[in-house]
């Protein structure tokens, strides 16, 4: 199970896309097309280390929400201030812990999660 | 929504602060949704409840940076939503300048390299509140009581010894850069720093803050109640930084075709260092730019004229950094490691480092 901070609703069934080294939501992330660090995340769960750099980050993140860009939900291993006001900002669901890349059924709620 | 933040990260517990500075104010940063935001913010008749400054837009005030129309709209939009809200929009990056915000005290600043000024140079107190946050945390007067709003929160747990003479600012930038790199979260208590002048205390605490998520860091001997800090360390992490570590930082450089100092925006003694030599030499072959704050800059406005034939370009309220008029280059040579990590990723523009003095030879070169 993952801790949730930012709770969503509902279940989903995603592939898990994981970044290994911590990124920056200004400069890594595109709006546009929904990459982050270069990897397509949009609608998918993000398994990352924790987010650095400038605090614009949330509205890049809201930024790709209105696109309909977005991750689906990000699991962080250490969620900051900044990685949480933007989920907030940008209704994604964000969860403490860490995931490995594969397909998994998730309560975005709760944090409650099993293989595909 | 400063509630539901607070509720995730701090048991829903809040913190009274003074003062706040907000970023993503520039058009090219926060684009097309962040001014949206801002607007629907400002439609809603919300307003600040305490002194708010803002950060760099992407103009600059007497508009040296040509940008496109969409840009100059889009700017414009945000500063009419951000003064509709009371405001004080001072296009500043450095608003510890003209703020002397006191020890212990709360703060919501959300420009990182401010927000580790005040932290490691003042004590004090300011979380790294993301833009969005910092607005919404002037409107309420209040924002989530973090780690760092608490002393325990701002306990040292790492070990650095810097075994280098007084740090200029390139110098003290790849400290801050090298450290965020090395430890990445926590706080750093750094012992043996000296930085020579406030451009080195601006480009360690910008280069800090890029390079990591840490905000704070306590500098032995120039921190306030730094001795109190050092009684409460719970040393996890030691590191060492020499000077062959800085050096790796500091190679050749290629030909730049411009030459920029001022991320953070330059203090008024170093922009008169600058002009100084400018005056000496005569015009340089290659443009030089600084960015400085509105402060600085009137207080030096007939100067800005008389070096501008020298074919250095000071201008303010904005920077290379949330400018898209960067773009326009293709190698630029700073002495600054904020400059050097953003420009590259925002403008795809190279950004090689140098020192204040050889940025300068390379102007001339």
């Amino acid at each position: 199970m993952l801790k949730p901070i930012v709770r969503g609703r509902g279940r989903a069934a995603s592939r898990v896309v994981k970044i290994t080294t911590p990124v920056s939501l200004l400069g890594d992330l595109d709006p546009e097309r929904g990459t982050l660090a270069g990897v397509d995340v949009s609608g998918k769960i993000v398994a990352l280390p924790y987010v650095k750099g400038s605090t614009v980050g949330p509205y890049v993140l809201w930024g790709a929400a209105r696109r309909g860009k977005a991750p689906l939900a990000i699991v962080a291993q250490k969620p900051d201030l900044m990685l949480i006001s933007a989920c907030v900002l940008a209704g994604v669901p964000l969860f403490q812990g860490d995931l490995e890349e594969e397909c998994i059924n998730i309560d975005l709620e709760s944090g409650v999660y099993d293989k595909c | 929504m400063v509630l539901r933040i607070a509720d995730a990260v701090s048991g829903g517990e809040v913190v009274p602060v003074e003062t706040a500075h907000i970023s993503g104010v520039s058009y090219f940063t926060i684009g097309e949704y962040g001014v949206e935001f801002l607007e629907f913010l400002a439609s809603s008749g919300a307003r600040v409840s305490i002194f708010t400054t803002s950060n760099p837009a992407a103009i600059d005030l007497s508009g040296l940076l040509q940008v496109d129309e969409k840009v100059v709209e889009g700017q414009s939009r945000i500063s009419k939503a951000l003064r509709s809200m009371g405001v004080s929009i001072f296009y500043t990056c450095a608003p510890y300048e003209f703020i002397l915000t006191r020890p212990r005290t709360y703060h919501a600043w959300a420009e990182s390299n401010a927000i580790t000024y005040i932290n490691t140079f003042r004590d004090s107190w300011s979380d790294k509140n993301p833009g969005p946050l910092a607005l919404l945390g002037a409107i309420a007067g209040f924002v989530p009581k973090t780690a760092l709003y608490t002393l325990d929160g701002r306990r040292p747990t790492a070990a650095v010894e810097v075994n280098i003479g007084p740090l200029g600012p390139l110098e003290a930038g790849v400290v801050g850069a090298l450290i965020g790199e090395r430890i990445g979260s926590g706080v750093p208590y750094i012992k043996g720093a000296v930085f020579a002048d406030e451009e080195s205390r601006r480009e360690f605490a910008a280069a800090l803050s890029t390079y990591s998520a840490m905000v704070f860091a306590v500098v032995e001997g120039a921190t306030p109640n730094w001795r109190q800090y050092l009684e409460l360390a719970d040393f996890r992490d030691k590191i060492q930084i020499s000077a062959e570590d800085i050096a790796s930082y500091v190679r050749d450089v290629e030909t730049p075709d411009v030459v920029y100092i001022g991320c953070p925006f330059a203090d008024l003694e170093t922009v008169l260092q600058i002009v100084a030599e400018v005056r000496r030499r005569g015009p340089t072959k290659r443009p030089v730019y600084i960015s400085t704050s509105p402060g600085v800059y009137k207080q030096i406005q007939r100067l800005v004229e008389e070096v501008s034939g020298y074919n250095v370009k000071i201008f303010s309220g904005a920077c290379l950094v949330v400018s898209p008029y960067t773009r326009r280059f293709r190698v630029i040579a700073t002495d600054s490691l904020k400059a050097m990590f953003y420009i590259p990723k925002l403008h795809g523009v190279r950004v090689v480092p140098c020192r204040r003095e050889k940025c300068l030879e390379l102007a001339y070169a």
